[in-house]
């Protein structure tokens, strides 16, 4: 009997060890993560808190281990250098048995850290509940790589400017005569640079709109727009091109157009993209129509439409007769960088950064940008700006 | 003697508003150095100031500010040439008293015509 139990006993302490064992590299791996993680368990006492808690909020781990989430709380709220909310979100949360949230949360001291964090409640495999976990990660790096490519480009873009102004400005004065007469050579050379060097600038500008964008800096000036007049005005300056490709660019415009709650020059940039790309895909000798009305529930909806479209709207329609745009290209045709192959076959130039700008504009205006088209048919563009009333 | 100001510190841009002013009958004097052109500024005052923002010594805007503050009702309006067009750039160009605000690059037909608006030849 002795021998059985003896033989018991080295079971036990083995599975004890094994145990131990399994306990300290979980918790190896917890202290050796790169980011802060607390637990509290179902009474909401805080369980678990690593060596990085203690990097990144200043508070040593033993004055909050066995703690009320409160008692965290009011820790984290004594130190002015932590943002008010950190606190919030561990109160907030502890009560929270399934909600799974995550946020942003910027650190100035003891270091300057950007924190991503998310915190979700945590189960055993059999599904008891046993807690809520909160996981901080620095993304201090990240951010500050994002802040200086933001930077740069926006210093190169600004500087580009500079000399773009004098290759312009001179070759405007020649093209004006006020050097001399013009050989039909010259003027045609020169005629190439002013076109080079606006192309060179619509691209710095485009550039220079992403980095905004992605960095959601784009400042915009909503009011109330004349919608009808901004059209014309915007499409105008397309006039000679649409003429030289013996294309008809029309405005059908209803008597009564309202007005929409929008920024004037973003309108006029969305539509000139668009319009743009519609005199550039479309053959000679083709048809662009320009519309706009106000789209209400008791409208035929145009074909497509997201359902996030909230209805009574402003409608503007690019619709071009042009050789359309396979589906598949549809689905890619908003993000950045994307060229249809359509596009990349007919020779036609282009970065890929014209309709990423457009859905990112007319989406910070409250707007939904989307297109239709059949291949052979022609492609109808579509986006909508909230009425200003 | 009446006289537009040009400053601006790079040359070739210099070069261009100049020519494209004098070209129109205008009398241009242009410098790149804008505290010299805030002295000029205040001792003799222009028809018309055009400045650049980003000058080597003092910002084209603080010199819109000292010259509409020195010279009150009497300052001469005053075209702010930038490269950044942002709306707060152009909200900071009016905040320091500036009647236009031209981002570069500009065709130099557009800046006469801005410059028209103020001061006839």
């Amino acid at each position: 009997m002795t021998g059985d139990n003896a033989l018991h006993n080295s079971d036990s302490n083995d599975a004890l060890a094994e145990i131990q064992r399994e306990r300290d590299t979980l918790e190896a791996i917890l202290e050796t993560g790169n980011d802060a993680i607390i637990m509290l368990d179902t009474e909401q006492c805080v369980v678990t808190a690593n060596l990085q808690f203690e990097s990144f909020f200043g508070i040593p781990r033993y004055s909050v281990i066995g703690q009320q989430v409160e008692a965290l709380a009011a820790r984290l709220g004594e130190n002015a250098a932590l943002p008010e909310e950190l606190s919030g979100i561990f109160l907030r949360l502890a009560s929270e048995p399934s909600q799974t949230l995550g946020g942003d949360s910027e650190l100035e001291s003891p270091q300057r850290r950007t924190l991503v964090w998310y915190s979700a409640p945590v189960y055993s495999q059999t599904g008891t509940l046993l807690g809520r976990v909160f996981a901080f990660h620095d993304t201090t790096r990240e951010r500050d790589a994002d802040r200086m490519k933001t930077q740069f480009v926006s210093m190169i873009s600004h500087e580009l400017r500079t000399p773009l102004t004098s290759i312009k400005g001179f070759t405007e004065l020649m093209l004006e005569g006020e050097a001399g007469e013009l050989q039909p050579e010259v003027r045609e050379y020169l005629d190439i640079i002013q076109f080079s060097a606006n192309r060179l600038l619509h691209l710095v500008n485009d550039i220079l709109d992403v980095t905004q964008l992605e960095a959601g800096r784009l400042e915009l000036r909503p009011a109330r727009l004349h919608v009808a007049a901004l059209i014309e005005a915007a499409i105008a300056p397309m006039g000679p091109l649409a003429m030289s490709k013996r294309q008809l660019l029309t405005l059908e415009l209803p008597t009564a157009v309202p007005d929409a709650w929008a920024d004037a020059e973003r309108v006029t940039q969305i539509l000139t993209n668009l319009v743009g790309n519609a005199l550039k895909y479309t053959p000679d000798g083709g048809t662009i129509r320009v519309k706009a009305r106000i789209l209400t529930p008791f409208d035929t909806l145009p074909p497509n439409m997201p359902s996030e479209v909230r209805l009574p709207t402003l409608l503007i329609a690019i619709c071009d007769s042009g050789s359309g745009i396979e589906p598949a290209a549809q689905a890619e045709l908003f993000t950045r960088f994307y060229r249809a192959a359509q596009a990349i076959e007919s020779q036609q130039a282009g970065t890929g950064l014209g309709l990423f700008i457009v859905k990112s504009l007319v989406t910070l205006q409250g707007g939904v940008v989307w297109v239709y088209s059949e291949p052979g048919r022609g492609s109808d563009f579509y986006f909508t700006l909230p009425l200003a009333d | 003697m009446s006289y537009v100001l040009v400053v601006e510190d790079d040359k070739y841009i210099q070069l261009l508003i100049t020519r494209k002013l004098q070209s129109a009958g205008y009398t241009v004097r242009a410098l790149a150095s804008g505290k010299e052109a805030l002295a000029l500024a205040l001792r003799e005052p222009p028809s018309i100031l055009l400045l650049d923002v980003m000058l080597p010594d003092i910002s084209g805007l603080d010199i819109c500010k000292a010259v509409k503050a020195e010279l009150g009702a009497k300052s001469p309006p005053v075209i702010i040439l930038s490269a950044r067009g942002q709306i707060s750039d152009v909200q900071a160009g009016k905040a320091v008293g500036a009647d236009d605000y031209l981002i570069k690059p500009f065709a130099p037909r557009e800046l006469l015509t801005r410059v028209q608006r103020f001061v006839r030849v």
